[in-house]
């Protein structure tokens, strides 16, 4: 990607929430913790019974939003991928400082990722519709009102772009990547960006006859790992142009430096060997930022647990020079789950905690690294402290989608 | 430096029989992904695996309202009969395994996003096309638009507006964008795309009220991929005109597109492998 003569992207909000916890703290607490909830998809979910771990969000209680945020009609609205955005976006919103009256003053551009999010779903209507019995037509009225990023404009009551990225699990990465070009085109003055996702039934069987969930708790990067288990959540940031930020004495938290994207042009499903569109990808991000491999002190990836996955990830990583003796790679899926749209929001968010932490544990669920790695990993008992603030996100999707976010921390 | 549209490409259902050059590639491909490939196909002057000089610069953003809903259900069928999923259907289903294939197929490794939205899903995509060529990401860009509805969606329609309204026809217009520059024989260059969506009550999206004015015409939308199919054929049609100035009403929004004819055109296609 070409140099821009134009604003850095500052964040200045941050909003998590997942298996893990309701809230950025409490994910991070998590994740330093080791905490795994795995538990079998609970029956209020969907119907049928799963008999594959899943890392389910409990107690989804919508916040108490402000009516100076919040102002639009939403009751009638609500599916779980919307209440996980909102409450993703209401902990970012308020972390910004940005009030509701600021908020409709400015072009707001609302970028989300998701893949369940999209898709009409409603298994009783379906089911009741195919046998002619002319169900009531709310859940079309719900799903055809349930665009993501439509849904949260209105809410929120501003006005800007809006889009809604359907790139499978690197969904929420490619979200963050748009808005930051929208911020740099003057397209928007403000960006909410990221992704979410609930479970549903048509991923858990799709994966499982894909065979690459695992009936345990996953183990990314393990030696013995066996495949992912599916997770829901959302993961937003607050984006601005630097200068707006400083003028409004807004909260930083970081800057999203560089975004690069590619494809492998390889496979349906399955990534390629050698990380062709990942490798890509990542030079991209890293000439946008204007760093190179040396630059990056820490790198959250994609890392699902499936064995696919990790080699093509670390042989990519490998080819690109990065030393995993040197630099901490970890996966944060052994806490959260597979999120697919929503995982690029919430490692972007983890991302940046860990930059402004300045320190990493290991991959939970990562036992003992398998040696077969080109880039060594950080285990589950071993812990980082970070030598920079520059860290890089990544993801990989179905269809050979690769995407890098490279990410600055400020500090705490 | 702005971008060209280069191609411009329309299919339908009824064009969906493969040529042999594809089937190999296509044996288990859903209508979606036939219809956004054969598009493809089209604008690229009926080749494949072309060999670009820098295929990393070559990329496609496909913007979809409903995306494979009928492969869905697909799936969803197995799943209520409590029948094994198959891998490769449920796979098609995912939105984006059409863009996957586009890629695969026509060597395209840069980005490869899939967009959806009900209101402007062709001019999302056509924004964040111009945007990754004017920004440098990339010379080349696919832009697509690709519907397949499903009967479940059709029947909705019809019982929304108490009226047998005729079915939405399927299928996927492509553009090719080319970077001014590179684009030296033809084509129109964006110089003005304008995106403004208004919150409206979802079943809205099915009555589909558009109405698209071109350099002083009127022309009714009736369907989602209405806008895309006119604006396809105004530029293939080439009538006397130096611009085609539109503009796309709803009830859910607004659109503004502006394109200007290179003075150069000699047709639009010209060869635009790198060999």
């Amino acid at each position: 990607m070409g140099k821009w003569a134009v604003s850095k992207i500052a964040v200045t909000g941050c909003g998590c929430v997942c298996a893990a916890g309701v809230d950025t703290v409490s994910v991070w607490r998590a994740l330093q913790d080791g905490t795994v909830n795995t538990q079998t998809a609970p029956g209020h979910l969907f119907p049928g019974k799963q008999n594959i771990p899943v890392f389910s969000v409990e107690g989804l209680v919508l916040p108490d939003f402000s009516e100076d945020v919040f102002p639009g009609p939403c009751s009638v609205k609500w599916n779980r991928t919307l209440a996980l955005t909102l409450t993703a976006a209401a902990e970012a919103i308020a972390t910004a400082g940005l009030s509701g009256e600021l908020l409709r003053e400015k072009r707001v551009g609302i970028v989300l990722g998701t893949t369940v999010g999209c898709t009409f779903h409603n298994e009783t209507y379906y089911v009741d519709w195919k046998k002619g019995r002319n169900p009531g037509l709310d859940p079309v009225y719900r799903y055809l009102s349930a665009n993501l990023a439509e849904s949260v404009q209105g809410i929120l009551g501003v006005r800007g772009p809006r889009l809604v990225v359907t790139n499978a699990c690197a969904s929420g990465t490619d979200a963050i990547g748009l808005a930051k070009m929208w911020l740099q085109n003057d397209l928007c003055d403000v960006a909410l960006a990221g992704g979410a996702d609930e479970l549903s039934r048509i991923a858990c069987q799709g994966f499982s006859s894909l065979m690459l969930t695992s009936h345990n708790p996953c183990r990314p990067f393990d030696a013995k790992r066996d495949g992912l288990n599916l997770g829901e959540g959302a993961g937003v940031l607050i984006l601005e142009k630097e200068e707006q930020a400083d003028a409004r004495n807004g909260n930083l938290m970081g800057w999203v430096k560089g975004y690069g994207v590619a494809s492998d042009a390889y496979h349906p499903t399955a990534p390629h060997p050698l990380g062709r569109g990942l490798q890509h990808a990542v030079r991209q991000a890293l000439s946008d930022a204007d760093v190179t491999v040396e630059d990056i002190a820490f790198i959250n990836a994609h890392g699902t647990g499936t064995r696919a996955n990790d080699i093509a990830e670390t042989t990519a990583l490998h080819a690109l020079s990065f030393k995993g003796t040197a630099i901490p790679v970890i996966s944060t899926k052994g806490v959260t789950g597979h999120t697919l749209g929503a995982a690029g929001g919430i490692e972007a968010v983890l991302t940046l905690l860990a930059l402004n932490n300045g320190k990493m544990r290991g991959t939970i669920g990562c036992r003992i690294s398998d040696p077969d790695l080109p880039v060594p990993v950080l285990a589950e008992s071993e812990q980082a402290v970070l030598t920079g603030r520059i860290g890089m996100s990544q993801s990989l999707a179905f269809g050979g989608g690769n995407s890098a976010l490279i990410l600055e921390g400020c500090g705490l | 430096m702005k971008a060209v549209v280069a191609i411009a490409k329309h299919v339908s259902n009824a064009d969906i029989d493969l040529p042999f050059e594809l089937l190999s590639h296509m044996r288990r491909a859903d209508d979606f992904i036939r219809l956004a490939v054969l598009s493809a196909f089209q604008a690229f002057d009926q080749r494949i695996e072309i060999p670009w000089e820098s295929p990393e610069r070559c990329g496609l953003i496909l913007g979809t309202s409903f995306g494979p809903m009928q492969t869905n259900f697909d799936v969803l069928d197995l799943i209520v009969k409590g029948e094994q999923t198959s891998p490769t259907l449920f796979s098609h289903s995912v939105f984006n395994a059409a863009a996957g294939y586009l890629s695969r197929i026509f060597n395209l490794r840069g980005s490869a996003l899939t967009l959806t939205d009900f209101a402007y899903p062709f001019f999302q995509a056509l924004q964040q096309g111009c945007l990754a060529i004017t920004s440098g990401q990339l010379e080349r860009c696919l832009v697509l638009q690709v519907e397949t509805y499903s009967e479940l969606l059709q029947d909705a329609r019809v019982r929304i507006y108490h009226k047998e309204a005729a079915g939405w026809p399927a299928g996927s217009v492509c553009w090719l964008l080319e970077r001014e520059g590179i684009c030296t024989s033809g084509g129109c260059i964006v110089d003005l795309l304008t995106i403004e969506g208004e919150a409206v009550e979802g079943g809205a999206y099915l009555g589909c009220d558009g109405l698209l004015t071109q350099n002083g015409q009127n022309i009714p939308m009736s369907d989602p991929l209405g806008a895309a199919v006119a604006l396809t054929g105004i530029i293939n049609k080439r009538e006397n005109a130096s611009c085609y100035d539109c503009r796309l009403t709803s009830s859910y929004g607004a659109v503004e597109l502006s394109l200007r004819i290179q003075k150069s055109a000699t047709g639009l296609y010209r060869d635009t492998a790198g060999e």
